[in-house]
């Protein structure tokens, strides 16, 4: 062997080599200080393998970034601990350089003749800030979509050109990607290289900075073992505690990014937290410049002035208690931005709650008062010192109460947002797959254009969303197993308290069996519960806060007489009418009692029945079903609560409901379209969802969005 | 202060310049006392305070010690490479298990039916005729509308009978393979292979006939195909599991 390994040293010298990086002789013997250095490089070298084969999966466009990145994390083996392997130490490479920098400072690394490679050493620090920057947008999530945004508006208060550049454009898009990866994974991982091989050949000319005291006075030991060996138990180490987090905290994957829609829990990544705080202390035009360009850049600065300031003992003291205030420093604002995103869920509510009855009270005074009230048109603060009268150490009391109440409601807005965004990230997952029969398995099945458009045409996403927005202002959405509740304050009329109709049914399982036979009770049809104390209507379930409750004549009329007191007969026939009217509706979630129904006779029966009278009147004397003709001007009852007849009902009440119609407006009239408000699809969504007709992944045999309805 | 010199320069070794040219210049040291800060403000241990200790190379031959320390020595270097080479391999095996999981996907055997033409649209001529395969695709995430993916020939076999579909790929090497309605063959335009309107090898060098394929009828008249793919440079044919 020995001849062989000569014959190649006199070729290529490596013993020399080998021996020159190997036989380094450490000055005090290797010391557990000194391994953060390695650690970070180990990271780095992780980094790059890691990088690298998510490089071979990765796609960076507005359509498929995303759908990679979903693709890989639970479709491809073992990607998911790829991605958590490389997100976990991006995270703990900013722990580690924090350390190392310490360290350096500490240990008086900076000195001369180190001074250049110290100032290598925080261009590597910068660069690693890029690298977490430009990382964090790549998967095209919401979460580092709208945080990277906000950094590039950050750089935008230095002059447009310089985020245009890094965005490609005016606007967020397939270029900011490109970039971005570009940055991320080549000119960045380039130049670190490049100034890291600078960085050790300086730090192998100078040597380590011993502290030489006590016992290693004269003791030396050489790079290789020792210090190597306590390199690789520090990189076990590191590594292990990155394998941990992969395992039990996958990397996140949010929803799709999305511009049209304003996310509310947007924060940039734990480590740059402090900044985002920060920044909250300075509003305004110029506040962001200051706060987040100006300051940082002269923190970062007097970093490179360190080895001049260093030089003296008293210098080198200031440099560490720098470098001791900024952590401290960033760890507070760090804790602070933690604070004040999660201080809903810690505050003990008694310390609000004298402020929240305050609030509910001016509430309903407004509501009693109308524009008379004197707090109309008042700031809160004003309204409550209002309230408090001339009691000085009850407004004092609602004051400090106010400031933890406005903090309170905007973490709870946060709060809020985090769950929504978590389960919209679970239902863009849930739409992604499709059941193969052949393969027996979920198979992923995005559409060419992305994931976006199977959450934008997800009734289950989107019909709460565009109820809130269009409906809720009338209609109540609310029942015991609703998952979102939309409850409208109808107040009464100022002064007065005269209940004013201004309402519109509870569309909770509109045109199921419940929703119908309570709308033909003669106790439900008309309910109305005023509450005088709190000055609002509480429950009004069909047409008791609606004009049409006062109808002479109508169908509340024919209800509570003809309905009322049915014997055994009456009521067998009703509910054959019932059963057989929401059957038209075709609910998937009655897909099996309807069909049971018709086996047994019901349907026929119930249409039967339609024309047969109750005490005066038939149901067909007014409303046209089916085939029965003989009908005044009700609603035309064919196919009652179907997606073509709620949709057209959405479209154009008054079709339907004619002169009757109370208030609802036509929300895409066919002989109107300039007074269009919803799109037909949209209007599709908002039925879609009343009916509770959305994809479900959960069955085998469903497929996906285009699938017919009736999944369950 | 009585100062020993070993130097670097004194040490035969392929260092590059810049280390040797550094070294010989700085790297003398006290062996009886280090340097320590000193706490006098002249200008000279000012310089010192803030210079901190240089690298100091061992002396020439250092490492010939008792045996104890040897093994120790040779101990601490096995454990360090045995756990630097396990930290550096262990980013590989994700990587890799992502880099093969194609092998491991799950794939079925058999075909899938897709529905080609009419027979009317059949009707006219006895000879061949190509059609368009329309079927979803799968890609990675995506999942593609039915768009062409493939071709067929189908060959009319007279009245009240089914015709015989063939894929156009042609067994040698893949190329899609014409009708020449002249000649009454199959011709490949890549290596000249040429096949019998039923599919029979004629002449030229691919290993087997063309690809036939299970044709049903539907309805009336639908026509309707098992479409499979086969491996092709194999005189057996063998399917391609989707």
């Amino acid at each position: 062997m020995k001849p062989i390994l000569d014959w190649l040293d006199h070729r290529t010298g490596y013993r020399a080599i080998v021996s020159e990086s190997l036989y380094e002789n450490i000055p005090g013997g290797s010391r557990w200080r000194y391994v953060w250095g390695s650690t970070l490089v180990f990271v780095f070298f992780v980094q790059v393998i890691t990088g690298i084969f998510l490089w071979m999966a990765y796609s960076p466009s507005t359509q498929t970034a995303w759908e990679s990145v979903y693709y890989l994390e639970y479709h491809l083996d073992g990607g998911w601990l790829l991605r958590g392997i490389h997100h976990y130490a991006a995270q703990l490479m900013m722990i580690l350089m924090l350390l190392h920098v310490l360290q350096v400072i500490v240990d008086g690394a900076y000195k001369a003749p180190r001074e250049v490679n110290f100032w290598f050493g925080l261009l590597l620090m910068l660069i690693i800030f890029g690298l977490g920057l430009t990382g964090y947008l790549l998967p095209w999530d919401q979460k580092g979509y709208w945080a990277t945004k906000v950094a590039t508006e950050i750089a935008g208060s230095m002059g447009r050109e310089l985020p245009e550049i890094a965005v490609g454009g005016a606007d967020y898009g397939t270029q900011t990607l490109t970039r971005f990866f570009a940055i991320h994974a080549g000119v960045l991982p380039a130049l670190l290289i490049g100034l890291l091989v600078v960085h050790l050949a300086l730090f192998r000319r100078h040597g380590i900075t011993a502290k030489l005291s006590g016992r290693r006075e004269g003791f030396r030991q050489d790079f290789w073992p020792d210090q190597v060996l306590k390199d690789a138990v520090a990189c076990l180490a590191v590594l292990l505690v990155i394998v941990f987090l992969s395992w039990q905290f996958r990397a996140e994957l949010g929803a799709p990014a999305d511009a049209a829609e304003n996310y509310a829990a947007a924060r940039p990544e734990w480590y740059f937290l402090f900044l985002f705080q920060f920044l909250k202390y300075f509003p305004g035009e110029y506040g962001k410049l200051i706060g987040a360009v100006v300051l940082p850049g002269l923190l970062v600065g007097f970093m490179f002035l360190m080895p001049f300031v260093g030089r003296s003992r008293t210098g080198h003291r200031i440099n560490i208690a720098f470098i001791a205030l900024v952590m401290v420093g960033s760890g507070i604002l760090t804790l602070l931005a933690l604070d004040e995103d999660y201080y809903a869920a810690r505050i003990d509510k008694k310390k609000i709650a004298e402020v929240e009855k305050a609030f509910a009270q001016i509430a309903i005074d407004l509501r009693k008062e109308g524009e008379g009230s004197p707090y109309h048109d008042k700031e809160q603060a004003e309204q409550l010192a209002l309230y408090a009268g001339d009691d000085q150490e009850r407004n004092d009391l609602l004051q400090k109460q106010l400031f933890r109440y406005q903090r309170y409601r905007t973490s709870e807005n946060f709060i809020q947002a985090v769950h929504a965004a978590e389960v919209e990230a679970a239902r863009v997952k849930e739409l992604a797959v499709e059941w193969d029969p052949e393969v027996e398995a979920y198979l992923p099945s995005i559409p060419p254009t992305g994931a976006l458009a199977l959450l934008r045409a997800d009734p289950k996403t989107q019909g709460p969303k565009l109820f809130g927005r269009y409906c809720a202002s009338c209609h109540d959405y609310s029942g015991p197993d609703a998952e979102q509740t939309f409850s409208s304050i109808h107040p009464l009329a100022p002064k007065t308290g005269e209940h004013l109709p201004n309402g519109a049914p509870n569309l909770y399982r509109f045109a199921s069996r419940e929703w119908v036979g309570g709308m033909l009770d003669p106790e439900e049809v008309a309910k109305v519960h005023l509450d005088r104390q709190t000055w609002t209507v509480t429950d009004a379930p069909y047409y008791g806060n609606t004009n049409i409750a006062n109808e002479e004549g109508g169908m509340v009329e024919f209800v509570q007489s003809d309905l009322a007191d049915l014997d055994e007969e009456g009521k067998a026939k009703l509910q054959s009418i019932v059963v057989a009217l929401s059957a038209d509706a075709r609910l998937p979630y009655q897909a099996q009692v309807d069909h049971e129904a018709e086996g047994a006779g019901q349907i026929a029966a119930g249409r039967a029945a339609f024309s047969e009278s109750f005490d005066s009147y038939a149901c067909s004397d007014c409303h046209r079903w089916g085939t029965v003709e003989d009908a005044d001007d009700a609603p035309d009852l064919t196919g009652y609560g179907s997606r073509a007849w709620t949709i057209k009902m959405i479209a154009d009440p008054a079709h339907l409901y004619g002169e009757h119609n109370d208030r609802m407006p036509a929300f895409n009239p066919p002989d109107n379209p300039a007074a269009q408000q919803l799109s037909g699809k949209n209007i599709g969504l908002i039925v879609d969802w009343l009916r509770q007709d959305w994809p479900s992944a959960s069955t085998p045999g469903s497929s996906g969005p285009s699938a017919a309805p009736g999944t369950h | 202060m009585r100062v020993s010199t070993v130097t670097r320069c004194q040490i035969t070794r392929l260092s590059p310049a810049f280390f040797a040219k550094d070294t010989c210049h700085r790297n003398t040291y006290n062996a009886e006392s280090p340097p320590a800060i000193k706490k006098t403000s002249s200008p000279n241990s000012r310089l010192e305070t803030s210079f901190m200790e240089s690298n100091v190379p061992p002396p020439a031959s250092d490492t010939s010690t008792c045996c104890g320390s040897e093994r120790r020595g040779l101990l601490k270097g096995l454990l360090a490479g045995i756990i630097g080479g396990f930290v550096a391999l262990v980013p590989f095996l994700p990587g890799l298990a992502v880099l093969t999981s194609p092998l491991r996907k799950k794939r079925k055997i058999g075909g899938q039916m897709i529905r080609i033409t009419t027979l009317g649209a059949l009707a006219g001529s006895n000879l061949p005729q190509r059609f368009q395969v329309i079927a979803a695709r799968r890609d990675a995430w995506n999942k593609y509308p039915p768009e062409p993916i493939a071709g067929v020939y189908l060959t009319p076999q007279g009245e009240g009978k089914p015709p015989r579909a063939f894929a156009v790929t042609c067994p040698h090497l893949g190329c899609a393979v014409d009708f020449n309605a002249d000649t009454g063959e199959y011709q490949c335009p890549c290596h000249t292979s040429a096949f019998a309107a039923d599919g029979q090898m004629l002449y030229g060098p691919s290993p087997r006939g063309l690809d036939e394929l299970a044709v049903e009828i539907r309805g009336e008249d639908e026509i309707w195909i098992d479409y499979k793919r086969f491996e092709v440079g194999k005189s057996k044919q063998i399917e391609i599991p989707s």
